[in-house]
């Protein structure tokens, strides 16, 4: 039942999502959730390399950077009429230059996991922004590359010059993707990879050899990537060597932790979250990338397993706990979140605004109402909130039962 | 007729020499057990026949082809295939997850990703078997880092033997264990050890004389005798070096 009911709501939510456009959606949905199918596209190969085989990479914006580029130039090309390829298989192309990429630096980049790896994907992602920067002819400088997507060639005949349109060229493409990854996580070289992630040394006696399965690993992750790239490429039709630098890596990285690398759809609940975040926090608040730092570091301390793993948590939690339990930790640690996250956020928004508004003395709306940062109440009220929060906190830990430990019973 | 040979083996540290010339040969399916006194450097010939390291002189055949000098996942598709001191699995895998992994090199599988894991041959139902043979099968889909010491101890067994190796080295097996473990996994180490050719380095002295046909006493990197339990109880020498401080 579960094995068709699953892919059947997978199919359908599919449906409804390309269907999307023609029941009226408004554009920035559309933007909204183009942006989201790339970033999915990507975390879901981020998290080839990192959860499934455990190469913790800073540089995988430069695989990405190669599908851009590559496409850029590859849909200029169609659009001169230099290269016989429709629209809709652009992204063969950047997923072809993410393979070779990938697999010429990945030749000396997997021969060690571990700090090595990180180390070695770091210096390359400098390297390649650098070199990037030197061939302003290629790459555009800081101008950047830009293409025209409208190139009368396509298999469906639609133009692709309308937002809704490329919507859904980028869905379809990101959908094989994430399924393709999903597939490749129940192969052999999918468990293999999970296999060397864990313990390398015990692969290499059971006739394997990790290098390569690394190797492979990490040139599917490029493939994956670049082909993301390409719908950079085609949605944004302009790109400049940033794309290939260490901000773009480490966003993804953010995103896939958020969504947890242990579970095989992790990124696409963390892509989910940072796009939305991106995009609406961002339009709320000029702090944003503040909250989701905290956002961040809040998860790795106390949900290490990310979103996904409070996700697939609560349910279980919640039959143990029973109606009773739950309210009882409602009580205990709502009060603690909410003073805290207020407090929080009225001493952030107070710091922005006195650093950086037009004018300090101009008041700032928060939480419905307008105040002043020249006064020192709000400030007041925002530290006694953070205080008696963090002090409750305090108090629960200390209270609190001593948690059960799951050990084997002597 | 012999099936791994050891000629002429050395093994130096920089100057420590660990491994200074032993020569030894493997019988089809004896059960021979290495014992030696710590720091005798039995866990360096162990690390030698897999292939962790390479030996500065001398050489490893298994079945008539040289070993010595490759790789451990070389030496492991020429049928060898060995366990550790300390369980060396895969933790954060199933029980299950664990030995499809170990079956995957002798099932032909290779490095294939356009296939599923569970439609890559009889991999499953091999799977299944070795979990009955190890006495796992209720526990197939835990984590194999939530096993018990002992049960991890199995799985470290079952995916040595998963490959069907011709040899199979096994490196103190009952590490660990407390007598009564120690007595039920010499039980199934037996059975496990049935038609097959073993080699295993082991401490608990019971274990050792009750499971093996011929035993090599290792002393100083060097071999100093080689015998049937009732001949090495025998030796003086091994008395003196050996057994002597342990009575």
């Amino acid at each position: 039942m579960k094995r068709i009911l699953i892919p059947l709501a997978c199919l359908l939510a599919l449906g409804a999502a390309l269907y999307l456009p023609y029941m009226g959606a408004g554009r920035f949905v559309i933007v909204l959730l183009t942006q989201l199918a790339i970033m999915m596209t990507f975390a879901m190969s981020y998290n080839v390399n990192l959860g499934q085989t455990g190469l913790l990479s800073f540089g995988h914006a430069v695989y990405l950077g190669a599908g851009v580029f590559a496409s850029l130039y590859l849909i200029t090309g169609i659009g001169a009429g230099h290269v016989p390829l429709p629209l809709e298989l652009v992204p063969l192309g950047g997923a072809l230059a993410g393979f070779v990429l990938a697999a010429i630096l990945g030749l000396v980049s997997v021969r060690r996991a571990g700090v090595v790896f990180a180390m070695i994907s770091l210096g390359l992602a400098e390297l390649a922004v650098a070199g990037a920067m030197l061939f302003p002819s290629v790459f555009g400088g800081e101008r950047g590359v830009s293409t025209d997507r409208m190139v009368d060639y396509s298999l469906t005949g639609l133009g692709y010059g309308r937002p809704q349109e490329i919507y859904m060229l980028v869905l379809v493409w990101a959908v094989i993707s994430v399924c393709a990854m999903v597939y490749l996580s129940r192969t052999p070289l999918g468990r293999l990879a999970n296999a060397v992630r864990d313990n390398p040394q015990r692969v290499e006696y059971l006739g394997y050899a990790p290098y390569w399965i690394r190797f492979i690993q990490f040139c599917i992750a490029g493939t994956f990537a670049g082909l993301a790239g390409s719908l950079f490429a085609l949605t944004y039709e302009i790109a400049n060597a940033s794309v290939l630098g260490i901000h773009m890596s480490a966003n993804v990285l953010i995103a896939t932790y958020l969504g947890g690398i242990t579970y095989v759809l992790g990124p696409v609940v963390g892509a989910l979250v940072v796009t939305l975040l991106e995009i609406n926090l961002s339009r709320l608040t000029e702090a944003w990338l503040f909250y989701y730092g905290l956002l961040f570091i809040a998860i790795i301390l106390f949900a290490p397993r990310g979103l996904t793993g409070i996700l697939m948590d609560t349910p279980g939690a919640l039959r143990r706990a029973g109606w009773g339990g739950v309210t009882k930790a409602l009580a205990r640690w709502l009060p603690v979140a909410v003073l805290i996250g207020i407090g929080t956020v009225i001493l952030v928004e107070l710091c922005y605004h006195v650093s950086n508004s037009f004018d300090p003395r101009e008041p700032l709306t928060l939480f419905w109402t307008t105040i002043s940062a020249q006064s020192w109440t709000p400030w007041i009220i925002g530290a006694g909130m953070l205080l008696a929060g963090l002090a409750l906190f305090w108090l629960n830990r200390r209270t609190a039962i001593p948690r059960q430990t799951t050990g084997d019973a002597p | 007729m012999s099936i791994l040979s050891i000629t002429g083996l050395h093994k130096n540290f920089g100057a420590a020499k660990i491994i200074q010339g032993i020569d030894l040969t493997i019988e089809q399916g004896e059960f021979h057990a290495i014992i030696g006194p710590n720091g005798a450097g039995k866990s360096t010939l162990f690390n030698l026949i897999s292939g962790q390291f390479a030996p500065s002189a001398g050489e490893v055949t298994l079945q008539g082809r040289r070993i010595s000098g490759l790789r451990p996942y070389q030496i492991n598709r020429m049928g060898l295939s060995r366990s550790f001191q300390v369980s060396n699995i895969f933790a954060k895998m199933s029980v299950f997850e664990n030995l499809r992994c170990a079956l995957m090199w002798s099932s032909n599988v290779g490095y294939c990703f356009w296939r599923r894991a569970s439609r890559s041959g009889d991999i499953d139902t091999r799977a299944h078997a070795l979990m009955d043979e190890i006495g796992l099968s209720a526990r197939g889909t835990d984590m194999a880092g939530n096993l018990s010491y002992a049960e991890q101890r199995a799985l470290e067994v079952g995916m040595t033997i998963a490959g069907g190796a011709a040899v199979l080295l096994f490196d103190e097996p009952t590490a660990g264990m407390n007598h009564h473990e120690v007595e039920t996994f010499a039980a199934f180490l037996r059975k496990i050890a049935q038609g097959r050719t073993v080699m295993m380095v082991e401490h608990d002295m019971n274990v050792v004389f009750s499971l093996a046909d011929r035993i090599s006493v290792l002393v100083y990197g060097q071999i100093i005798a080689t015998g049937t339990p009732e001949t090495i109880r025998a030796n003086p020498a091994v008395r003196e070096a050996y057994l002597g401080a342990d009575a």
